[in-house]
């Protein structure tokens, strides 16, 4: 108990988000939602929000020492760059919200909270070092993030989208805490107290030569309930349905912050469990390749541009697992140092990937928000018809969005690909790297396929886009992504401290 | 090793004793005055017969959720109290504060709940009992209501001034009424018609 404080100390941002989460439900209590949610609940978000970056950026620098909580927590820099990340992606929700709840007469303050809420749950994901706080972190996550999906009570597609993702998340987890139980139950035939601490785990499984069964079927389960938060391919049925059917705030959010959760997560897990990593690599390699082409296959035909982001969403979560397969092969034919460098360099990576997926899937969200008019989302290509002539500057933002997502330069989507088909070269696994860019190629049509309608058609009659009113929230949050996917793909060394910060994440 | 369960039996007994005995005695001892309401079936006061189709308020639904939520509070205290007798004085300040930290969590929820109005169970204070309707009453209301998100803030100088029309969409008296015959919940005219 000596190092309580300590411990504590360790999760302030976490805390900080959480307190100003309270704060905000209370604050919504005592003054009518309409009167406060507009200014005072999303401003007091922004504030917690940055007070817990600054004092994230401050564990970075000066990491804790010792174990945490008897080591069932850590705030190592890799689950402070996730929580970098993290709080970024916040920030520009909660921007983007201000605009579109207003838009929707959605504005309850409960709102702000939820997206705290959330945040947090996801920060813990990435700083959980038990198995057991993990599935907390999880369930903190995905709760808020169920009442979310259905935040737009009176329409029937929101209600559906809450409800699906609820019953599906639920199952979901079963699988998970049935795969920490196995992990639980495995760790008592390598020589441990049965016990759910990765740390733990990891170190004794490089002891070890012949796994027990037990641990590697609780492995499989546990990256079949990860996988789902993640969205990949044999458990991706949910993501379009869910994203086109709630609000395109939470959208936004839901696709970037339950995606750096997810990954900050599987990343931890999957490197405790490097020393087998002969029995479920190829697994992670096969679901890479079926989540980058199933994703960009299916998005080609779609017109819904929310729906054809959700299948593009899961094909991004697919190239972030081909850094996650990177990181973690050991193959026989490289040295110990080759590993180790590809080890860290798919680490950082994954980071870079993270930052800029979240940024440029906020900023096209937005820029549908930013068209929304009073009480109507823009959601299909007819609506974006035209937009370069009725809006140039809504126009040409999308365009950087889009080409970001699809990896074509100057923009943070390319840098991000190349860092991770770079490690991938190095850890050996060409195949991998290769198809990375076949998707990759596949992918630039749907992108592009915006861009012209935007571009090179005439706009309709009668639906000529509108501003959304009142629209300083999500305008800013769309320059910050512009000027960031712009600036950071240009000049990538500038998010070289995060990447360093992820990749220090060491081997077991 | 048999006669340790002897205690059991004997509650066994005891329990169904009495029991019966409540039963039989209350049937010999206790006045019959039966009426229509008495001798129906008892279903925890609902009218035993009729449409499945029931309307209810959904208030029942947040309290029973309120309910869970204290209920799940006391659960967890159960078990903190009889670790907490066992320690030692410096871990039962550190036990003491981190239940602490909980208690306060649920008290925020309460105070939302509070605030919210979730346990007003009339809401004659913000929607008073009256059958006209004033213009200080419109002014009191919320401009954005539960359940209209979408369609705007309701133009409050819209809002009819006059005889009380509780039913959104319902344009006059007449076809209030109407709409209270085929969906009413009340549920005193029911069972009278029942049993008439």
């Amino acid at each position: 108990m000596m190092n309580t404080e300590h411990s504590l100390s360790a999760i302030l941002p976490m805390q900080i988000v959480m307190i100003t989460g309270m704060l905000v439900l209370l604050l919504d209590s005592c003054i009518p939602a309409w009167r406060n949610a507009k200014i005072l609940s999303p401003g007091l978000s922004l504030i917690g929000v940055g007070i817990a970056f600054l004092s994230s950026l401050h564990i970075l620098n000066n990491p804790p020492v010792g174990k945490l909580f008897g080591g069932a927590i850590t705030a190592d820099p890799f689950s402070q760059a996730c929580s970098i990340i993290l709080l970024i992606t916040a920030a520009l929700a909660i921007l983007i919200a201000m605009t579109y709840l207003e838009n929707m007469d959605l504005n309850h303050g409960e709102y702000y909270c939820l997206v705290l809420f959330s945040t947090s749950g996801a920060m813990i994901m990435a700083s959980a070092l038990d198995l057991i706080v993990l599935f907390i972190a999880v369930e903190i996550l995905s709760v808020a993030l169920y009442v979310l999906a259905g935040f737009a009570r009176t329409k029937v597609r929101s209600e559906e989208a809450a409800l699906k993702y609820f019953l599906l998340g639920a199952f979901a987890a079963g699988f998970l805490l049935y795969g920490i139980a196995l992990i639980y139950g495995g760790s008592g035939f390598i020589g441990l107290n049965p016990t759910t601490n990765l740390a733990v785990i990891g170190k004794s499984l490089s002891m070890i030569s012949q796994p027990p069964a037990m641990m590697i079927m609780g492995l499989g389960l546990l990256l079949v309930g990860l996988g789902f938060k993640a969205g990949l391919v044999p458990f991706h049925m949910w993501t379009p349905d869910v994203y086109e059917g709630a609000p395109t705030s939470v959208t936004a959010y839901m696709a970037a912050a339950a995606k750096i959760g997810a990954f900050a997560a599987i990343l931890r897990v999957l490197n405790a469990f490097i020393p087998i990593s002969g029995y479920w690599l190829i697994v992670i390699e096969v679901i890479a390749v079926l989540t980058m082409f199933g994703g960009n296959i299916l998005a080609l035909t779609q017109d819904n541009v929310k729906r054809m982001l959700a299948y593009s969403s899961i094909a991004h979560a697919g190239y972030l697992l081909v850094a996650v397969a990177a990181a973690c092969n050991s193959g026989s034919k490289q040295s110990i140092l080759q590993q180790a460098t590809a080890h860290s360099s798919a680490f950082g990576a994954a980071a870079f990937y993270l930052l800029s997926y979240s940024l440029t899937t906020i900023g096209a969200f937005g820029v549908l928000i930013w068209l929304s008019k009073r009480g109507r989302d823009i959601q299909t290509l007819n609506d974006l018809k035209g937009l370069a002539r009725t809006d140039p500057a809504a126009a040409y933002t999308m365009l950087i969005f889009m080409l970001s997502l699809g990896g074509i330069p100057p923009t943070m989507g390319f840098m991000g690909k190349w860092f991770i088909f770079n490690a991938t070269m190095q850890s050996g696994q060409t195949w991998l790297a290769l198809l990375l860019g076949v998707a990759s190629i596949i992918s630039i049509y749907y992108y592009l396929h915006v861009v012209w309608v935007m571009c090179f058609q005439e706009p309709e009659e009668g639906t000529h886009s509108v501003r959304a009113e009142s629209a300083n929230g999500v305008q800013t949050s769309i320059y910050v992504a512009v000027g960031s996917t712009l600036l950071f793909g240009i000049l990538p060394n500038l998010v070289q401290p995060l990447m360093d910060a992820a990749s220090s994440l060491l081997r077991p | 090793m048999a006669s340790s369960y002897l205690p059991i039996l004997v509650m066994i007994g005891v329990a169904t004793a009495v029991a019966v005995a409540m039963v039989v005695g209350s049937f010999l001892l206790g006045p019959k005055k039966p009426n229509e309401y008495k001798s129906l079936p008892y279903e925890c006061g609902i009218i035993p017969v009729g449409s499945a189709r029931e309307r209810f308020p959904i208030k029942f639904y947040l309290i029973a959720m309120l309910f869970i939520v204290f209920d799940i509070e006391t659960v967890f205290l159960y078990p903190w109290a009889v670790t907490y007798s066992r320690q030692h004085l410096a871990m039962k300040m550190f036990y003491f504060s981190e239940m602490s930290v909980f208690v306060v969590i649920l008290f925020v929820g309460y105070f939302y709940i509070l605030g919210k109005g979730a346990l007003d169970w009339d809401e004659s204070e913000r929607t008073p009992n009256t059958d006209v309707i004033t213009p200080e009453i419109v002014a009191k209301r919320p401009k954005i209501r539960f359940g209209n998100e979408g369609s705007g803030p309701v133009d409050l100088s819209k809002v009819p001034i006059g005889p009380r029309l509780p039913v959104y969409g319902a344009s006059s008296q007449e076809e209030f009424q109407s709409y209270e015959r085929q969906n009413s919940y009340v549920p005193y005219t029911r069972s009278e018609k029942l049993l008439k």
